[in-house]
Parts: structure tokens; sequence; C-alpha cells
């Protein structure tokens, strides 16, 4: 219960954060990508309530307003931010090696390992945690926003 | 957990003052989508509270106006955008 307590309190601090960076931000850029990590914050949110099917769709549905969203104030920009790019590209790069790390790792009831790997059977989805279905939803919403970001990063203005 | 409620008022309180205290349309339209977030974190919980399904629907209308929120912004992005400025005192060039 303490862990699941320090844990929630440190997604809500993440997002209230992220949240109140909207505003606080100089750039809109930075306002847009304040936004995708409240969104992301929110669904981590619904994690505790036991919701993780609308937590994964909603980072899924969410992501393509979310593009838009950061295309828009990307014309707003002037000049590069090249930090951003970086410290982005470096923790989406972690969260990429973590991913595939846990999927590749076998999944059993109550914590006894099996033979067969999560990747190797489909059968198991339905038996296997919910983080890692929320894990591989995460994927593609990390994908999105970083590919923006690498368009904006190699060709300078998007819009 | 309860304090998803908490977290819920949160998020609505700092939309809400963003709405109210923001200049800038995007960041307006940003503040509308944070209050929609709230609604669905609270949402969220009601359903683990009632153990059941019903409130997936309300979620799903609130997926599809916060979708909608995104077509307002690029409509206004088009609007406004030769003139350069995205003050809001310019809704009011915004008549029929």
């Amino acid at each position: 219960m303490l862990v699941e307590l320090t844990m929630f309190f440190a997604v809500a601090l993440f997002t209230l954060g992220s949240a109140f960076l909207i505003y606080v931000s100089k750039s809109i850029m930075r306002s847009a990508i304040s936004l995708a990590l409240t969104f992301f914050g929110a669904s981590l949110a619904l994690l505790f309530a036991n919701q993780s099917i609308l937590a994964l769709l909603q980072l899924l549905i969410l992501v393509g307003g979310l593009s838009t969203y950061m295309i828009i104030a990307f014309s707003f920009e002037k000049g590069s931010k090249r930090n951003a790019s970086l410290a982005y590209f470096s923790v989406l790069a972690i969260v990429v090696i973590l991913s595939f790390i846990l999927m590749l790792l076998p999944i059993g009831e109550s914590g006894t390992p099996v033979h067969n790997g999560f990747l190797m059977s489909f059968e198991s989805l339905e038996e296997s945690s919910p983080y890692i279905l929320y894990i591989i939803a995460f994927l593609p919403f990390a994908g999105a926003i970083g590919s923006i970001l690498l368009i904006k990063r190699l060709v300078g203005k998007i819009l | 957990m309860i304090l998803l409620l908490y977290l819920s008022a949160a998020l609505l309180g700092i939309g809400v003052a963003g709405v109210i205290s923001s200049r800038n349309i995007i960041i307006t339209i940003f503040s509308i989508e944070l209050m929609l977030l709230s609604s669905i974190v609270m949402l969220a919980y009601g359903m683990e509270y009632k153990q059941g399904a019903a409130g997936a629907e309300m979620i799903l209308a609130i997926w599809a106006v916060a979708a909608l929120d995104v077509i307002v912004l690029v409509a206004l992005y088009l609007i406004l955008k030769p003139a350069g400025s995205f003050e809001i005192k310019r809704f009011s060039e915004l008549k029929g």
C-alpha cells in the first residue's frame, strides 16, 4: 500500500507539474510538449483506478490530436532547440530498451517462470500483466511525438 | 483510490485558471484539453468505485470532444495565421 501511495504521489506530482508548465513555458512548443507529458501522466493515473485498457486506449487515441497540436506549435518556433530534442531522445531510447527487455522476459502466473517468452505466444497476452500491455501502447505514443521532434530537428520548420 | 478525485480536481483547477488567465488562443485550447482530461480521470475513479463499465461511454464521448478540439484549433490557425496574432481578443473577428 505504501509503495502504491508513493507511486501515485509521484505520478500526480509529474502530471500536475507538467500541467503547470503549460502556462509557465515561454514558447508554445514547450507548452505542447508539457501537454503531451500531462496526457501521459493522466493515463498513468488511470492505472491506479484499475482501468488499464482505458489507459492504453487514451494514449493511442489522444496521440493523433497531440501530434497536430505539436505541428501547429512548432510553426511558431524560431530557431532550433537542440537540447530539448537531445534530452527527449535520450529518455525515449531508455524507455524503448527497457520495454523490449520487459517484453522478452518470460511471464508466468504468480511470478513462476515459463519457458515461452511474451513475444513467443500471443495466448499469454490475456494472462500477462497490464503494465506490459501499457508499455506496448506507450511505444507508438512516444514514437509519434519523437518523429515530429525529429522532423523539426532535421527540416527546421514544419509549417 | 479516492486520491484520484483530488488529482482530477487539481487538473480542473489548473485548466480553469488557464482559460481565465491566458491571452493566447492556443494555450486556452490546451487548458480546455486539461479540463477534459480531469473529467476522464474522475470518470475512471467512478468506474472503479461502482465496479462496472457504466462510465466508459462517457469517456468515449470525451475523447471525441478532445479530438474535435484539434479541428477547432486548426480552423483558428488557418483563419488567424495570416495576421500573425493569436491574441484572445481576436475572437471578435470570427463573426460569420
